[in-house]
């Protein structure tokens, strides 16, 4: 990191294809559109750049890093720039997204599959955007609740009522579409 | 759901409790149906999450991102970095050192060349008195002790 607030950008590439899968994932959950995505993974990667020099080596770089992202995309969908998208299956040219390979299961099971996803994905959505960083920090990324409380600024309690309020949250849609899709399957077999 | 443990069942589920408060909680469980049910539906749900394929960015991506970082102004740091490699400054090395052979050797003749001017300036007297014309360095000392010079060869 050093190297790259030297302006060394052979360093930033490296940085980059190390962390670069984990800010996408992130701004993902955050935004649930895959350009979106990747525009805010773009303009997080760049400040990054940017303000290298802040960075002090007896911080964590990953805190460091998710402090950036957190910021750059509560910022943004404060200011409008991003609305949560509604939850589809595929992006703007068709692709299907965050969907294993087909061959990989059933297609009971991918079906399945796309429909938690999109439970989950919905239940993202209602919840307020530090809900949901906290939630997408703990859940998808295994950050601990103290790193969580660096990259938010807050407090370690606040974050467990964040993340506890979330993952309730999460935990009741996705027990409703439980009871829904596979309550009538389940009684049918 | 009223328990007073209930905020602190996810953490419980994470592990993020200290000894004391995990077996609070653990206490807790063990006579709370209602806790139960709802500790056991978080372990599900995250179970359920730590599922979900992830987000695969694209690989045009990473060519946007160092495109663009390549575009940025360098910091001065960087700057100065490169104009110290070794790429860059053996060149400008041996162009100084060209430089200061040329400045020696220039500035060496001209000083001999101040030297004579000045001789010539000194003794400008002498060398119209004598009409001499084209002297070396040498012969600017015979002409300036010439008057000495004559009276030790005709005593």
């Amino acid at each position: 990191m050093l190297r790259v607030a030297a302006g060394d950008t052979a360093a930033f590439a490296a940085l980059y294809d190390r962390h670069h899968r984990s800010v996408a994932r992130f701004a993902h959950r955050f935004v649930q559109d895959a350009g979106k995505a990747e525009e805010l993974t773009q303009d997080i990667f760049v400040k990054v750049y940017r303000h290298a020099g802040r960075y002090r080596p007896q911080a964590r770089f990953r805190t460091f890093l998710f402090r950036v992202a957190a910021n750059h995309c509560l910022n943004e969908v404060r200011r409008g720039e991003y609305r949560v998208a509604h939850v589809s299956d595929h992006d703007e040219e068709g692709r299907a997204l965050e969907m294993p390979a087909p061959e990989a299961q059933s297609p009971e099971r991918a079906v399945e599959g796309r429909e938690l996803e999109a439970t989950v994905a919905a239940a993202l959505q209602r919840l307020s955007a530090r809900e949901r960083t906290a939630f997408a920090l703990c859940r998808f990324e295994g950050m601990a609740y103290r790193d969580i409380a660096e990259v938010l600024s807050a407090s370690e309690a606040a974050v467990k009522s964040l993340i506890h309020r979330a993952t309730l949250s999460v935990a009741r849609a996705v027990d409703a579409w439980q009871a829904g899709a596979r309550g009538p399957a389940r009684s049918e077999a | 759901m009223s328990c007073t443990v209930e905020e602190d069942l996810t953490a419980y589920v994470d592990g993020e409790l200290s000894m004391v408060e995990a077996a609070r909680v653990r206490s807790h469980l063990a006579a709370c149906a209602g806790c139960r049910l709802t500790e056991a539906l978080l372990r599900r749900t995250m179970a359920e999450v730590a599922m979900l394929p992830a987000y695969e960015p694209s690989p045009a991506l990473r060519r946007r991102v160092l495109a663009e970082v390549e575009a940025l102004p360098r910091p001065w740091s960087e700057r100065v970095r490169r104009w110290l490699s070794p790429g860059a400054l053996a060149p400008a090395g041996v162009a100084l050192a060209a430089a200061a052979v040329v400045a020696v050797v220039v500035g060496q003749r001209t000083a001999a060349e101040r030297r004579q001017e000045l001789a010539v300036a000194e003794n400008y007297e002498l060398l119209t008195d004598y009409e001499l014309v084209g002297l070396a360095p040498g012969d600017l000392e015979v002409v300036e002790h010439l008057d000495q010079l004559l009276k030790e060869g005709h005593p």
